[in-house]
């Protein structure tokens, strides 16, 4: 499981609803659990998983479908493998409030250099339990903090932040966020 | 250098943009600081002021309290809307109504953003009744936030606002 992965997971979820009837989707559903007792949502951020369902229920038209979604959310920057321009205009407005809101952005520096259990990250933000585990919660299920532990428990699972730098570009009527992915988990694998 | 205030209103003041460009050539830059706050008085650099040629600055903010206030701006999406649907000089309702979050927040954010000066009335329109319209002063931006950076550039074209002791302006 990749950053890029988790971060794109959930919007990716919402557009592919655009592309692909229902009825397809809970075929594709149906599939992961049977293979791999998995959610969508979870195949998602183990995005080979969730190729190998819709292309056999899709077959060559599965691999259209997710390029038509990916190109939706965002845009691969050619100069880097790590930067990709947001589409997504709800992802966009998650990065933005999450970079403007300093506990969020002060629990994305702790887990920026390497992946920490979310006790560590606690106990480094060193505020009110309640904020910091609601800003957690925040944080993963937008997909700006991910683990690769899927299996673990949730105590041992590591956590981190799965943007490196956010930039933004506004020229009169255009308003563009891009994001450096951050590479920790390659270092990881 | 030039000492300032420590409002960030005052930061984007007209005075202080349209002085930087007659005191400026083009390719010239220059930089303002503003004061802390007392007890520990002192003068920090805040933003340069460059400018490319005729009416166009580019201001590069140094100071992290003025950084963290446009990372604001931008992230709201109401704010964010408000800013981008103005591409002339336009009237707070016809304004109000694009930006297409409810009339209430709208009118709310419109009112912070032209408290903290991104916003300014720069005339009337030439209709029967005379309305108040309104531009930004912002027409580019360039931010990025990492771990611990922050760099923010932003382009003020001054073509678009009224010049000064002319009056203010009439608009079709």
């Amino acid at each position: 499981m990749t950053a890029m992965e988790t971060l794109l997971a959930t919007p990716f979820e919402k557009t592919f609803a655009n592309f692909v009837d229902d009825s397809t989707i809970t075929k594709i559903k149906d599939d992961l659990f049977e293979q791999y007792k998995m959610t969508l949502a979870s195949s998602l951020k183990d995005f080979e998983k969730f190729e190998c369902a819709t292309e056999k229920i899709l077959g060559n038209e599965g691999a259209i479908k997710i390029q038509e979604t990916l190109d939706e959310i965002c845009h691969l920057e050619s100069q880097s493998k790590h930067k990709i321009e947001i589409k997504d205009e709800s992802l966009k407005n998650v990065i933005l409030h999450s970079y403007d809101d300093i506990l969020k952005k002060h629990i994305l520096d702790v887990a920026f250099d390497y992946p920490l259990t979310l006790w560590e990250i606690a106990s480094r933000v060193r505020l009110g339990s309640f904020s910091v585990s609601e800003n957690i919660s925040y944080l993963i299920s937008h997909g700006l903090l991910a683990t690769r532990d899927l299996e673990d428990s949730e105590y041992n699972k590591k956590y981190y932040s799965t943007i490196d730098e956010v930039s933004v570009k506004m020229d009169e009527g255009d308003f563009r966020v891009f994001v450096t992915i951050n590479d920790i988990s390659d270092e990881f694998s | 250098m030039i000492i300032m205030p420590n409002q960030f209103s005052q930061l984007l003041c007209m005075d202080t943009i349209r002085d930087a460009n007659d005191c400026l050539e083009p390719g010239q830059r220059k930089m303002l600081a503003c004061e802390n706050k007392p007890p520990r008085l002192s003068i920090r650099s805040a933003l340069t002021i460059s400018k490319e040629h005729d009416y166009t600055l580019w201001i590069e903010l140094h100071e992290h309290s003025l950084a963290e206030k446009i990372i604001d701006i931008y992230s709201d999406p109401i704010k964010r809307n408000l800013l981008l649907h103005i591409d002339k000089p336009i009237a707070k309702d016809e304004l109000l109504e694009k930006c297409g979050a409810s009339l209430s927040s709208a009118y709310r954010k419109f009112n912070e953003l032209q408290r903290d000066g991104f916003i300014l009335p720069v005339g009337y329109t030439k209709t029967e009744k005379r309305v108040r319209v309104f531009d930004k002063i912002i027409s580019k931006a360039e931010f990025s936030v990492s771990t611990k950076v922050s760099q923010i550039r932003l382009q003020v074209n001054l073509s678009r606002l009224p010049k000064p002791n002319l009056g203010e302006p009439v608009y079709p």
